[in-house]
Formats: C-alpha cells, sequence, structure tokens
C-alpha cells in the first residue's frame, strides 16, 4: 500500500495543474478577433472624433499647449508623438499615420505590428491632453494591450484571408488553429473586465446616494450631461420612489454580480444578457454612450468563440 | 509556479501547451502585471491609499512608468453620481484693446449636442475648476500650487493667439448643480427650472494677460470661499469648491 501524498505536496501540485490548465490550455483565437475589430471600430472612431477639434486643442494655438501639458503630467515620463508636433502640417501628419494604423488594425492586415502601432497611436493622443481622456480611453487602451499580446489577427482579418489563400488545403476562409497565447490573452481581458466591475461597484458603495438608492436622479439632474429627462421620478412616494431605488440599486447589484459571477459558466448568459438593458440605461442616465458600448463590447470575452462563430455564420446566411 | 506534468491525466492536459520554460516566464509576467495592475486600482481611487502600497509602486522606479505609459495606471471607481460631480463649463470673453469685447464663447459650444466631443470640453472645465480648488485649498501640496492655473494660462494665451489684437481674456469656470427632488417640488416656479440662476455658480473669474510670450493670470475674486451653492438642504451645505475638487477625478 503506498503512501498518502503528504498536502502540501497535493496542493501543488493540484494548484499547478489548475493554473496551467487555466492559462494555457490552447483555445480558438475567434473570440479575441471579434475584439479586436469591436476594439478597433471604437479606438478609431474616438480617434477620428478628435478630427473637427485637432487643432483647437493640441495646434500650435491649441487649448492645451504642449507646455502646459508637460508640466500636468508631473514627474512620471509619457511619451507622445504628438509632442513632436511643432506646426501645424506636422500635427496633420502625426494624426493621419495614426488613424492609417489604427485603420489596419482594425481590418487586421499585418495584425501583429499593427496592433502595436494602432496602440502606440491611440495612446499618444492621450498622452498629449491627459486631461480630455475619458473612462471609455481607459478601457479601449486595456483592451488594446492585451489584444497585441494575442492572435487577433487569426480570424477576421486581411491576414487571415490571406492565409487561407495561401493554404491550399484551408477551403475554410475563417478556418484557425488552437493557442495558448489566445488562452493567456483571454483570461487576462476577464480577469481585467471583472476588476473593473469590480472596483466600480465598491466606488458606488462608498457613497451614500448610492446606498440611498437614489444615486439615478442625481444624473437625472445632470442637466447638461443626460440624455433622458424623466421628472416623474422626483416625486417622493411609491411608486416613483420605487422605481427611483430599484433602478440605483439594480445598477450596483448586477455590477457586484457581475465581478463575480461572471467565472461561473452557467450564470454567464443570464449576466451578458442583463448587461444590455443596464448599459443601455447608464449611457441614457449619463450621456456615456461610447463608453457604455465599449463596456459591452469588453463583455465578449466571455462569450466562446463557438458561440460566437455560430451567431456570425447565422447573421452571414440571413444576410445572404 | 512550476507546471506539472508527471501525472498520466496532466499528459493528456499538457497537449498543445507550450513548454515548462515558456509556461514559467510567462506565469511570471503574467503575475507581475496583475500585481502591478492591482496596485493601480488600490493607489488611484479618490479615497486615497495606504503608504505601504504607495511606496512599492512608487519606490523601485519601474512600475509607475510601466503603468502609466500604457494608460494602466487607472482606479477605474467610476461612480458615476456623489452628489458633488456635477456640470462644468467655461465662459470666455476675448477683449481688445480699443475696448472691443467679442461675444462670449461657451465651452462646450452648444452645437456640439451630446457625445466624447462635447464631454472633452466638460472634463476641460472640470479640471480647470478641480486645479483652481485644489491649489487654493489649506492642504495645497506645491504641485496642487504650480497646477492651480496651468490650464486658464493655457486656455487664455490660446485665445488671445487665435483672434489678432485680442489684449485680454476674461474667463469664468462654471459651476452647475443639479436640481435636488424636493427643489423639483418647489411652489416656487424658478426653483423649479433646472438652469434658474440660483443653480449656477462661477467656481473661477480670472483675466488672462499676455506679458510678451508669456500667459498671466489674475484671479478677479475669491468666489470660492463665499459661494454655498446647496439649497434647501441644510444639514448637507456644499460648496462648489468641493464639488470641483471631486468633478476633476484622478489627476492626470
Amino acid at each position: 500500500m503506498s503512501e498518502p501524498e503528504p498536502y502540501f505536496a497535493k496542493l501543488t501540485r493540484h494548484a499547478g495543474a489548475a493554473w496551467n490548465r487555466f492559462w494555457f490550455t490552447p483555445s480558438d483565437p475567434f473570440t479575441l478577433a471579434v475584439l479586436r475589430v469591436l476594439t478597433g471600430a471604437m479606438a478609431l472612431a474616438l480617434y477620428l472624433s478628435y478630427l473637427p477639434d485637432l487643432e483647437t486643442w493640441f495646434g500650435p494655438a491649441g487649448l492645451l499647449s504642449e507646455n502646459s501639458m508637460l508640466k500636468l503630467r508631473g514627474t512620471v515620463p509619457l511619451f507622445s508623438i504628438f509632442d513632436y508636433a511643432g506646426t501645424s502640417s506636422s500635427l496633420w501628419f502625426f494624426y493621419w499615420g495614426g488613424a492609417a494604423a489604427l485603420t489596419l488594425y482594425f481590418v487586421g492586415l499585418l495584425t501583429r505590428v499593427t496592433s502595436v502601432l494602432a496602440l502606440f497611436a491611440y495612446l499618444s493622443l492621450i498622452h498629449r491632453g491627459p486631461i480630455l481622456a475619458r473612462p471609455v480611453d481607459d478601457v479601449v487602451a486595456f483592451m488594446m494591450f492585451y489584444l497585441c499580446f494575442g492572435p487577433a489577427g487569426a480570424a477576421l482579418s486581411i491576414d487571415a484571408w490571406w492565409k487561407s489563400r495561401a493554404s491550399a488545403r484551408s477551403r475554410n476562409a475563417e478556418l484557425t488553429v488552437n493557442h495558448w497565447g489566445a488562452t493567456v490573452v483571454t483570461r487576462l481581458i476577464q480577469i481585467h473586465v471583472s476588476a473593473v466591475y469590480l472596483v466600480m461597484a465598491i466606488a458606488k458603495l462608498k457613497s451614500p446616494v448610492w446606498w440611498s438608492g437614489v444615486a439615478v436622479w442625481g444624473l437625472l439632474a445632470k442637466s447638461e450631461s443626460r440624455l433622458i429627462y424623466i421628472p416623474w421620478l422626483a416625486n417622493p412616494d411609491p411608486p416613483a420612489i420605487y422605481v427611483l431605488n430599484l433602478w440605483t440599486l439594480t445598477i450596483v447589484l448586477f455590477e457586484l454580480c457581475f465581478a463575480l459571477l461572471i467565472w461561473v459558466r452557467l450564470a454567464r448568459p443570464l449576466l451578458l444578457g442583463l448587461a444590455v438593458p443596464i448599459w443601455i440605461g447608464t449611457a441614457l442616465l449619463t450621456g456615456m454612450t461610447s463608453w457604455a458600448a465599449m463596456m459591452l463590447i469588453a463583455g465578449v470575452v466571455f462569450i466562446p468563440p463557438n458561440t460566437l462563430r455560430r451567431w456570425l455564420k447565422q447573421t452571414t446566411n440571413e444576410a445572404n | 509556479m512550476k507546471p506539472t506534468a508527471t501525472a498520466p491525466e496532466a499528459e493528456t492536459e499538457t497537449r498543445g501547451m507550450p513548454s515548462e520554460t515558456v509556461r514559467t516566464v510567462v506565469t511570471l509576467l503574467v503575475l507581475f502585471h496583475l500585481f502591478v495592475c492591482l496596485l493601480a486600482v488600490l493607489t488611484s481611487s479618490e479615497s486615497g491609499a495606504a503608504r505601504l502600497v504607495r511606496d512599492v509602486k512608487e519606490r523601485p522606479g519601474f512600475i509607475e512608468p510601466y503603468l502609466t505609459e500604457f494608460w494602466l495606471d487607472r482606479g477605474y471607481d467610476y461612480y458615476l453620481m456623489n452628489d458633488q460631480n456635477w456640470d462644468f463649463h467655461l465662459e470666455a470673453t476675448v477683449k481688445y484693446a480699443d475696448g472691443r469685447t467679442d461675444e462670449t464663447l461657451i465651452l462646450p459650444p452648444a452645437e456640439l449636442g451630446s457625445g466624447e466631443r462635447k464631454q472633452r470640453y466638460q472634463q476641460l472645465a472640470a479640471f480647470t475648476g478641480a486645479y483652481i480648488a485644489r491649489g487654493g485649498s489649506e492642504e495645497a501640496t506645491p504641485l496642487d500650487a504650480e497646477r492651480k492655473l496651468l490650464l486658464p494660462e493655457s486656455i487664455g494665451a490660446a485665445l488671445i493667439r487665435q483672434h489678432p489684437g485680442a489684449s485680454s481674456v476674461a474667463l469664468k469656470c462654471i459651476f452647475h448643480r443639479g436640481i435636488s427632488r424636493d427643489e423639483l417640488r418647489s411652489e416656487n416656479p424658478k426653483d423649479r427650472d433646472p438652469d434658474a440662476p440660483q443653480y449656477s455658480t462661477t467656481v473661477a473669474d480670472m483675466t488672462v494677460f499676455l506679458d510678451g510670450e508669456r500667459p498671466v493670470v489674475f484671479e478677479n475674486s475669491p468666489v470660492l470661499e463665499v459661494s454655498p451653492v446647496r439649497k434647501g438642504d441644510g444639514s448637507k451645505t456644499k460648496g462648489a469648491a468641493s464639488a470641483a475638487s471631486s468633478a476633476g477625478g484622478k489627476q492626470p
């Protein structure tokens, strides 16, 4: 009869195996490819939204002079290619260069290279005027950062199309090989997204207006930001006050549940489904539509690649 | 953590996985990254941070640049509403040497509607108010004092340069508090108007000149110290100064 394995040896062996399974089991990079397309589209849209105001913000006579921004950044060095744009023409040259990199990243051409260039362009714009960065920029930045490290161009890209044409055996343009790199990047994004939800919920719980269930009124009262206005919710009597409390508490509860229960496979479809009305509501309350959209996009990381493939196929068939 | 591959079931698990060396290196990098992201969250919150955590983040000299360069140094504490972070806007009036003045420019411009472009101007206004409030407070650090008038200087100088012949710019930062539920049910119609004057407070009123190429800012009145903006709720009197402090969010 063999001797029982010592506790710590068993613990280490099981933990090691679980760690390897979690991080290194090869997986289909299709989810990363979808995230690249969606994040790339959002990054490009946000980048291009600077177009009408580029000179106003960063031009030689712009509102945010290079000198003042360098002072605001403090002692921590931040690199921005736009710091070297001393003239209007060089500012536009760098800007269109960045737009080109983001476009190539979006369509998936030389994705391994353009993912880095696109991140560089996007961060350069944020670093040039950091006080203009919005919550959506935080999310776009970390998504693009992680996608640099994975095979995000393995599908839904010009790279994949080229590869499938070049490969005689590949009849399916979307044929991709499972890769452990896809798992590492997917896991990192999943952890980061659930951490963001957790911190968001904790931040709200620290504020009395969320505890007392009236924070939604505060958002509705921001007349220069909100997209909807429902004065009926100011009524102190039921059912108005109940609706106000329910709306406020649902947001916090959802964020808490998302952070913790998204790791339970059975709960994922429910949480991802609930995320849609919650974030649409938040967009209407705050006016931060792009941020709400980006949080929904980030949630895609929890959708299995097979499901995404099936949806895409159905959509394509219906379109045809 | 060292991967294990001796048990028979483990052998099947390792099919397609990278080599043990690669796994070890990736594991170390992942752990480093997750650890510094945790430090970022713990130190970027507006609630402050433990001295130990701040020192661990700042002392090594490579963690902070890594986080800030990749825009990972975020608190993600999007509380959205804390009963203080209301709307801000800027009003700028360009004045010429011959006494003429242009029409007052509102930032964000009304024609922007909603969306990111408008929100960037709102954020500029909020940071302007926040830096002035922080720089003028008793707890102001030398960095707060240095930053206090940076944005008015930059904005004012830009407007003077954009308008040939301009001699100065009158710049105001306006705080617009949202109407409370009690106020909305007031019997006085003026109180029920969310855009009524009593809901707006000038948190900074300045004049910007150019001394050669160098912008100079004069603060016209210390409005921050005398502007209670909460009305009809005696238990929660809040000033625009505290509002501006929280509205600016995390400093760059």
